[in-house]
């Protein structure tokens, strides 16, 4: 399966279960539909495609959309400023389900993101710290209470992670030490 | 393919993938419907229909509606974009959720093949002639689909329940097609298929025989149940169990079926048929709302300097890393030049001889190493804390299915898995073999552990009560389900003995000591690293070192020689390494009718397993413990742990808590519903109030646990919320909502006090870069994020300075385990004492220059000669506990809270779904609000978990049946609570451990008993519209199966019972 191809090196990529219960090891596919004349891109466990499935196929992993190095994707960092990521196993599979989403609708609704989700397990986080950090890609929603109007709090220098009106207000770049 | 290449190690040689042939992908519109290729997507099926709806006429999409509510749910996005229509219908699962309405709609299907050609044949029920067998020839292969559209006058509809709402295999399915005379309620036509009812997509066709040309109305539908529950007998042993469910199911769906239909006659003016308002919303399906949520954090003190990052919701120090996929855990870790690969061979029979293992056929398979078995360890039996007396690898004997046999090595992990496969082991079975707590119970089959607890005098009490009742509950295990499996790589160092062994584990020290043991060599030659865990729960403490162990034994210079890796597939994480202990509560309560609990006689059973392990430990928390939060004048418990031929358990988050209060809070609700108060009456009247003592002697302040009652009252408008309630109900028949409020008073730290101890190492280096290193394990729950915080405020430097790279044996020896909620009291203090140490010999330097930077001091301090690195000591917690006098301190201090849930249920098909939580939890001065917040919602979410649909499944023979996500289901995205608020108590302190925090790692879990109370409450209310009042039983989880059953009514009373005994059901309760 994909999943042995591409654990020679990249490890970003997690496997959970082997067949394909959990998402851990979601990855993006693009490929040219012949008949809609247009590239493709979806999600898949990559523990249960096999490779002769990836003929004229791009695969892109986790690595593929960011890192501390370089440039992190803004759905990495969203999800990690928001507290979604704790054990972090999930994460990348989690990363990945949102980040094809993205590729398919920049601005999604949040029945989009939560039935984009569904097949990604979480055991720490209970999913709230996930959902906050990825709806703040959604059209519809304030991502907190605080914010105004499209903006996302977590966006400005000032951020404030919490959604309350009695939490610390003078919350610095500090927390965002790696 | 994929799964049965996986799981049931079937080999193919050669793989094609047809997906890319033109007409297998094509989509086109006829006449009479859609056709799509059989290589399309489900998720391209489900755009093409969703659009398809939008733009035909009404009448037209009956059949393409149908297909959207099973595709909605139907596995992951992932699954959905990679799976196939055509798969779909040809693998022929019972459980399909497309067959039965495909079928039901009369759908065609285009085969091909290279000899005959092509054909067409009908999709009915013909089509499905065995378990995944089909009509098809075997050298035919489908091309395309017809999904016809609907007509006037022609309603279809579908229905499914599983063991959790989305990304589940269904139990029971259906799709139903009724065709009526124009203009009227009379039945043309009518079929139905029903999936998981049988080996095949079955058809009921002499129940539409005999309906059709019947009007649609009340004489129909009883008729219908009659002959549908003739027409599929299925058999008290049918695979997967559950038999009377899916009994009772079928006639859910019927009357859903039969509702959905007379609503849209009603609708066309057609029928006469009344039906009370508070029917018509069963038809209607839960939806997912967009979740809402609230997260309430204290100030910190007024005057903090803004450099402090302490009670600052600081983001967890490898965030970034998770999420970009550059952390590394123990797998990720490059193999080594000569590197093997262990796979470990387990029992296959719950208790027998071993009478010889053959490994002659393995040895000679491609690639294969070495073989371990008992004899080829050098100290196979267990001599250290906490495993003592236990077995690395089984000796004569096996005693579960599931028990490490031997061990394979060899090149690759292929080729180590199939020289494990082909180990042959001769068993001779032994007797007794037990499985369940009552048959373990009955046989006198327990551990010798002695756990009674007395206060009062329970007789006398019960002399003087108004009233006594007495009940059991059992309640479910749990796997951990963490989502790295068990991991280990073990790395000889070819001199003296020495090893450096990377693993995932809360207890490397403990990895380390049996590492030692077992190849006979001290303890200062393994050394033990931790970088991080991807989840652990408990699941990592004793059996991650008996994978090491054995794993050592291989690398071993006489033996291999060479590094060896581990790596638990799922499955046999979840078959081999055990989960929380099923517990079995026995309770006698006494009561007077003000609501006031004066006597409980309680017993708890543990179903321990094939060994101790912790077993005692986590009976002991029970009996302690189960007091919660009230003070019960007279109190008698006592903890028993059977043992059975199952894998043995282990810790789990809140260690025996979640089950022993589980017990306490269903006699809490029994005493309720006898003297007719509310739940959250009578536990306010039996709460502790102000200082009281607990039923061993401690003494403790119940102002924090009332204010947090109070407040999650209040925030969750707990009031006005019942009253609505009510409301909803008396105007919903088969839909009702439930509400619970639950306080929690869980002890922190470990009652062996010496395990209330830790270490912490920091240096300091020229640049001014600090290194932290302590005892405790980052298994995401942020401690090496608090660790970093506690240095930056002691020594007064940003976080950006300091480092915590792992955790390992070489730099803090003799740690505890990072487990009971206790990890962040014990090392958070021992790196403040380091940090105080260094801080004082850094003091004159700082004077002599007081505006310098952090940098010129350190600088100056090195060339001063001044030792910049220290060891800090924490001695914790003095706690004891005095089981001959019955009193202790067993715990350091006490974290309150308090939960309120709101569910909602379908009394007909027994789902649930989760509407709104309230929790307020006393964490005192939190070090970091959202990692603490993280906590309590990933908690509350593992308890939700455990109390609704993670359900363990075992057969007669003691093997576990659900081994994957695929059976067992933990909560997704879509289970938590559509609102969902958490407060952290203002204003609280605790002189007892670091900066007045608390510990918040485990209480949580129990308070997922509030959806269990809540859907419990739910199901009283629809009980009370059968006439059925008072106490009834629950047991936990309240799996749909559990809730559907509970709320008799007219359907399930219909419903066959085979009597115990009469048949070998498929699977047990252990």
């Amino acid at each position: 399966s994909l999943t042995v191809y591409i654990s020679v090196g990249l490890t970003g990529t997690k496997s959970g279960c082997g067949g394909g219960g959990c998402g851990a090891c979601t990855v993006m596919i693009s490929k040219y539909d012949v008949i809609q004349k247009k590239i493709l891109h979806f999600s898949a466990n990559a523990c249960l495609v096999p490779i002769c499935m990836l003929h004229g196929a791009a695969v892109i992993t986790v690595e593929g959309i960011g890192n501390s190095h370089t440039r992190i994707h803004p759905v990495q960092e969203q999800i990690a400023k928001a507290h979604g990521s704790q054990c972090g196993f999930c994460t990348p599979g989690m990363v990945m389900s949102m980040y094809t989403l993205l590729r398919n609708h920049p601005e999604p609704s949040m029945d989009q993101l939560q039935e984009a989700l569904a097949g990604n397990l979480c055991r720490c986080t209970g999913y709230r710290p996930i959902i906050d950090g990825c709806k703040t890609f959604c059209k519809e929603s304030a991502c907190c209470q605080n914010g105004r109007e499209g903006i996302c709090c977590l966006d400005e220098d000032n951020s404030c992670s919490s959604s309350s009106p009695d939490a610390v207000k003078d919350v610095t770049n500090l927390y965002y030490i790696l | 393919l994929g799964p049965d290449m996986k799981f049931k190690g079937v080999f193919h040689p050669v793989i094609l993938c047809p997906a890319r042939i033109l007409e297998m992908n094509v989509v086109y519109y006829t006449e009479y419907g859609i056709t799509f290729g059989a290589a399309c997507s489900l998720d391209l099926v489900k755009n093409t229909l969703t659009k398809a709806v939008s733009e035909l006429s009404k009448e037209k999409i009956e059949v393409f509606c149908a297909l959207l509510r099973q595709l909605k749910s139907l596995g992951g996005q992932q699954i959905r974009n990679v799976a196939s229509l055509g798969g779909n219908i040809m693998s022929a699962n019972p459980t399909s959720d497309l067959n039965p309405i495909l079928a039901a709609a009369n759908c065609t299907l285009n085969l091909a093949s290279a000899e005959a050609g092509t054909r067409e044949i009908a999709l009915n029920e013909d089509f499905f002639v065995g378990f995944g067998k089909t009509a098809a020839k075997p050298d035919e292969v489908l091309v395309s689909v017809h999904i016809p559209y609907s007509s006037k006058w022609e309603y279809m509809f579908a229905f499914r329940q599983a063991q959790r709402r989305e990304n589940a295999f269904s139990i029971v399915n259906s799709g139903m097609r009724v065709l009526f005379h124009e203009e009227t309620a009379a039945i043309e036509d009518l079929r139905i298929f029903y999936g998981g009812m049988g080996p095949t997509t079955v058809s009921v066709k002499k129940t539409c025989k005999e309906l059709i040309g019947r009007p649609w109305n009340e004489e129909m539908l009883s008729e219908a149940c009659r002959l549908l529950l003739d027409e599929l007998p299925l058999p008290g042993s049918a695979p997967g169990g559950m038999v009377e469910y899916r009994r009772a199911l079928t006639l859910s769906f019927f009357f859903k079926f039969y509702l959905s239909v007379l609503h849209r006659l009603k609708e066309m003016n057609i029928t006469g048929q009344d039906m009370p308002l508070g029917y018509f919303t069963a038809i209607e399906d839960f939806q997912n709302e967009t979740p809402q949520s609230l997260q309430i954090y204290q100030e910190v003190t007024q005057g903090q300097p803004s450099w402090d990052p302490v009670g600052r919701p600081i983001i967890h120090q490898s965030a970034i890393k998770q999420a970009t996929g550059e952390a590394v855990y123990c797998d990720d870790i490059p193999s080594l030049d000569g590197e093997l690969f262990m796979a470990l061979v387990t029992s296959s029979r719950p208790h027998a001889k071993i009478v010889s293992i053959d490994v002659a056929d393995a040895l000679n398979l491609p690639g294969v190493v070495d073989v371990i078995t008992a004899s080829g360890v050098l100290a196979n039996k267990i001599t250290v804390f906490p495993l003592e007396g236990e077995h690395l690898l089984a000796e004569a004997e096996v005693t579960c299915i599931g028990q490490i046999v031997c061990a394979v090595v060899a090149d690759t992990r292929v080729h180590a898995k199939r020289a494990a496969g082909a180990m042959k082991i001769a068993y001779e079975d032994l007797e007794p073999t037990v499985f369940t707590i009552e048959a373990s119970i009955q046989q006198n089959s327990l551990y010798k552990i002695d756990m009674k607890l007395a206060k009062g005098n329970v007789d006398e009490a019960f002399e003087i009560v108004d009233q006594i009742l007495e009940d059991e509950i059992h309640i479910g295990g749990q796997e951990h389900f963490y989502l790295e499996t068990n991991s280990v790589l073990v790395i000889p160092k070819g001199e003296d003995g020495e090893m450096d062994v990377f693993i995932a584990t809360q207890f490397p020290s403990f990895t380390q000591e049996l590492v030692a043991m077992t190849l006979g060599v001290p303890s200062n030659r393994i050394t033990c690293h931790v970088k991080r865990l991807g989840g652990a729960f408990g699941g990592k403490i004793s059996k991650a070192a008996i994978i090491a162990s054995i794993a050592a034994t291989a690398a071993e210079k006489y033996r291999t020689g060479r590094s060896v890796r581990c790596v638990l597939e799922r499955g046999e994480d979840m078959l081999i390494t055990g989960g929380r202990h099923p517990f079995l509560g026995k309770y006698k309560v006494g009561f007077m009718n003000d609501g006031r609990i004066l006597a409980v006689d309680v017993s708890f059973y543990c179903n321990a397993g094939s060994a101790l392990d912790e077993s005692a430990l986590v009976i002991e928390k029970s009996v302690l413990q189960f007091d919660n939060a009230y003070s019960i004048p007279n109190i008698r418990a006592q903890g028993y742990a059977c043992k059975t031929n199952l894998p043995s358990n282990t810790a789990f988050r809140g260690f025996g808590f979640p089950q022993g209060s589980l017990v306490t809070e269903n006699w809490i609700t029994d005493v309720a519903a006898k003297v007719g108060f509310s739940s959250e009456k009578v536990r306010e009247i039996n709460m502790y109030k102000g200082v009281e003592r607990t039923h061993y002697k401690q003494e403790f302040d119940a102002h924090s646990l009332w204010r947090c009652w109070n407040e999650c009252l209040e925030k969750s408008a707990y009031h006005n919320r019942k009253i609505a309630i009510e409301e909803f109900n008396k105007q919903h028949r088969w839909k009702k909502r439930g509400i619970a409020v639950v306080p929690i008073k869980y002890g922190i730290g470990f009652p062996s006090s010496f395990l209330n101890q830790a270490a912490a190492l920091v240096h300091i280096y020229k640049d001014g870069s600090v290194l932290v290193t302590h005892g405790g394990v980052e298994m995401g729950q942020g401690i090496h994020t608090k660790m970093m915080q506690v240095t930056s405020r002691e020594l007064r430097i940003p976080m950006s300075y300091i480092h915590i790279s792992e955790t390992s044996t070489n730099t803090v020896p003799n740690a505890s385990p990072s487990a009971a909620s206790y990890g962040t009291d014990a090392n958070g203090l021992a790196v403040k004492n380091a940090c105080e140490i260094l801080l004082q010999r850094l003091d004159p330097v700082i004077n002599d220059n007081p505006k310098g930077t952090w940098k010129d001091w350190i600088k100056k301090a090195y060339f001063q000669r001044i030792s910049l690195s220290a060891t800090g000591y924490s001695r914790g917690l003095d706690t004891k506990m005095d089981w001959e006098k019955q009193e202790g301190q067993p715990y350091g201090y006490f974290t309150f809270g308090a939960c309120c849930s709101v569910v909602e249920i379908d009394c007909l098909t027994g789902d649930h779904k989760s509407i709104r939580t309230d929790i307020v939890m006393d964490v005192g001065c939190s070090i970091n609000p959202a990692v603490d917040i993280g906590q309590i919602e990933g908690s509350f979410t593992q308890g939700l978990g455990l109390y609704t649909i993670e359900e363990l499944k075992y057969s007669p023979k003691g093997m576990l049946y659900s081994r994957g996500p695929a059976q067992y289901k933990i909560p997704t995205v879509n289970d938590v609570p559509a609102q969902f608020n958490v407060s952290l108590l203002a204003g609280s302190c605790n002189p007892k451990a670091i900066y007045s925090s608390k510990g918040i790692g485990e209480p949580c879990v129990f308070l997922g008993c509030t959806v269990f109370y809540a859907i419990k409450d739910a199901i009283a209310a629809a009980r009370r519209d059968s006439g059925l009042t008072g106490p009834f039983p629950l047991d936990s989880p309240a799996t749909p199966e559990r809730i559907r059953m509970a709320c008799v009514d007219q359907f399930t009373k219909l419903v066959p019972v085979d009597e115990p005994g009469t048949y070998g059901p498929w699977a047990i309760h252990i």
